[in-house]
């Protein structure tokens, strides 16, 4: 049987790998016969992060990725001791809401910092010469706010907004080396009820936003699914887009 | 901070004109009072007095005195 | 009724000194508009408002890069001028520097002039008594926010993060009767433009070769920029308009 999105021979950098959809993300790769390497800042060695790193397919490398100065070190021993990469995926990132009245630039940078600076680095990073393969793919996790406005998510939305402008001029870029770089604008995840700013922003809303999200919430697994797709040969000659994986919510 | 104070802060952050409101205000007689100006009032909460006021707790609250309690 | 109409109005004009900023401060001066101007470039500044008419225009020389003192600089500055019907923001700087040579601190500098500083004033002017109903925001974005082209990462974010954010608070301040824009050129014949020609030399300016109308005028913007400040745009909001010379569309 010939599975399109095999990926046995390949190395792949999964960054802010230890959150509930960056471990599926793992997970998937590993399973369709990844190599996996996981990048986090990590606060506490949660049992699903244990387990999974007990696979013999799979390490883990711990900094404080939103650290720029230390991102390139990072890089050069990640390299030296694992090797050329064939894939790199960022979801890595934080998330946020402030009314306009009230905020400042410090609340922008930081959340600019985490969702854009960080992954450009680290591209740099991955993407200078033998250091990542020929035809590799780059994946970022942005979101559908990188593309609707919605009141209050301006710093948010804004640094997915530019970490996309920032895909598509990398892929310009990149394409020289043959190297592709896409992103996945994700609407509302299952793992994104347990994260109190959205619970309490959801339970503020007027208007029912999950609603909007015709085909219902999304399984972190399908998130896995397409991460796999985009780094594999599949999608060989797709580069520079930012693919809708929101179960209809731009409609 | 007093709760004169506080009032006044929150006057200030909801552009409100000074002594519009009392601790016996009732929010929903409050110009404007919709979902942007609850939020406010929560990341105001996080800002000033490091309290996690959340949307289900927001709606909870009738009147000026229940947010002034909260943020003791 | 004359479509294009700004008498008695009072509008804000950020990078005033040069480019789309001067014509745009000209422009709805012959409209009837009263202009504040701020840029960094005072030598400019007294150059733009000599030449326009009326006692009321005023120019502050100004560097958009200390984001920390705008808040009190605006409320200072409208407190003599009085309420705003209209804010266009015009400041911003090109960068083109390759992957190789990009860091997170260089990113992080365009992107604070670019769009900390648009977001900052967006903020301050929208501040009870510092504007009018029926206020009109328009920042000046660029192709490249969407269309993606090599060296240009760290600009093109910093545009794309604009129209975002226009996006969101055209929706958030809607309930104060503010509508924002932006306006998304593709090559202009300013300053800035005859530098990077000159950067190229000979080699081919790819954008240009796409925009099959040819190379735009400062004025060209200018014009759409009016409109949008104008009443008649009234069910314009949270847009990105192209003035891209069918950049976009080919």
């Amino acid at each position: 049987m010939i599975n399109p999105m095999e990926l046995t021979g390949k190395q792949i950098l999964v960054a802010g790998a230890t959150s509930e959809t960056g471990l599926t993300i793992v997970n998937q790769l590993g399973n369709l016969g990844a190599k996996v390497v996981m990048l986090d800042i990590i606060e506490k060695k949660l049992p699903e992060i244990e387990d999974i790193t007990a696979r013999d397919n799979v390490v883990l490398y711990t900094f404080n990725i939103y650290e720029n100065a230390e991102i390139e070190a990072g890089f050069n021993q990640i390299v030296k001791e694992c090797g050329v990469f064939n894939g790199f995926v960022y979801c890595g990132g934080i998330g946020g809401v402030r009314p306009l009245s009230l905020m400042k630039y410090d609340f922008i940078k930081n959340m600019m910092n985490a969702n854009l600076f960080s992954f450009v680095e680290m591209v740099r990073c991955i993407t200078k010469k033998n250091r990542f393969a020929n035809r590799g793919s780059i994946v970022a996790i942005s979101s559908v706010s990188s593309i609707k406005g919605l009141k209050s998510k301006t710093a948010y939305s804004a640094s997915k907004a530019a970490l996309d402008a920032s895909v598509r001029c990398l892929a310009a870029e990149l394409s020289e080396k043959k190297i592709r770089v896409n992103s996945i604008l994700k609407g509302w995840v299952e793992t994104d009820m347990k994260a109190a700013f959205i619970k309490s922003n959801m339970e503020l809303n007027e208007n029912d936003d999950l609603k909007k999200q015709l085909l219902g919430i999304i399984d972190p697994i399908e998130i896995a699914n397409t991460v796999a797709f985009l780094l594999s040969d599949a999608t060989k000659t797709i580069t520079g887009i930012s693919l809708l994986l929101d179960g209809g919510y731009v409609l | 901070m007093t709760n004169k104070e506080k009032i006044r802060l929150i006057e200030e952050t909801l552009e409100l004109e000074e002594n519009t409101l009392t601790e016996n205000t009732m929010l929903s007689e409050i110009e404007n009072f919709d979902s942007m100006t609850k939020l406010t009032l929560i990341v105001l909460c996080d800002d000033e007095f490091d309290k996690k006021l959340t949307g289900e707790k927001i709606n909870e609250f009738k009147t000026i005195k229940d947010i002034l309690d909260f943020m003791d | 009724m004359k479509l294009l109409d700004l008498t008695g109005k009072k509008i804000l004009i950020t990078g005033a000194a040069v480019g789309i900023g001067k014509e745009t401060a000209i422009l709805v001066n012959k409209l009837g508009a009263e202009v504040i101007l701020i840029d960094i470039d005072e030598n400019g500044l007294k150059e733009v408002i000599a030449s326009l008419e009326g006692n009321g225009n005023q120019f502050y020389s100004y560097d958009l890069n200390d984001l920390d003192g705008i808040e009190s600089e605006i409320d200072k500055i409208l407190f003599g001028f009085g309420p705003l019907d209209g804010f266009v923001h015009c400041v911003g700087i090109r960068s083109r520097r390759p992957l190789s040579m990009m860091s997170p601190k260089l990113l992080s500098e365009i992107m604070c002039l670019n769009f900390g500083s648009f977001v900052e004033l967006v903020r301050c002017v929208t501040k009870k008594n510092n504007f009018n109903k029926g206020l009109s925001i328009v920042g000046i974005s660029s192709v490249s926010s969407l269309r993606g082209s090599a060296g240009v990462t760290a600009y093109a974010s910093s545009k794309a993060a604009m129209d975002c954010a226009v996006r969101c608070l055209a929706k958030e301040l809607a309930s104060k009767k503010i509508r924002l824009n932006t306006v998304v050129p593709a090559q202009v014949n300013t300053p800035a433009y005859k530098d990077l020609i000159k950067l190229k030399g000979d080699a081919k300016d790819d954008i240009l070769f796409r925009q099959y109308l040819g190379l735009g005028e400062p004025a060209d913007v200018a014009n759409i920029i009016a409109f949008l400040l104008c009443k008649g745009s009234g069910l314009i909001t949270g847009s990105a308009i192209p003035a891209d010379g069918g950049f976009l569309s080919t």
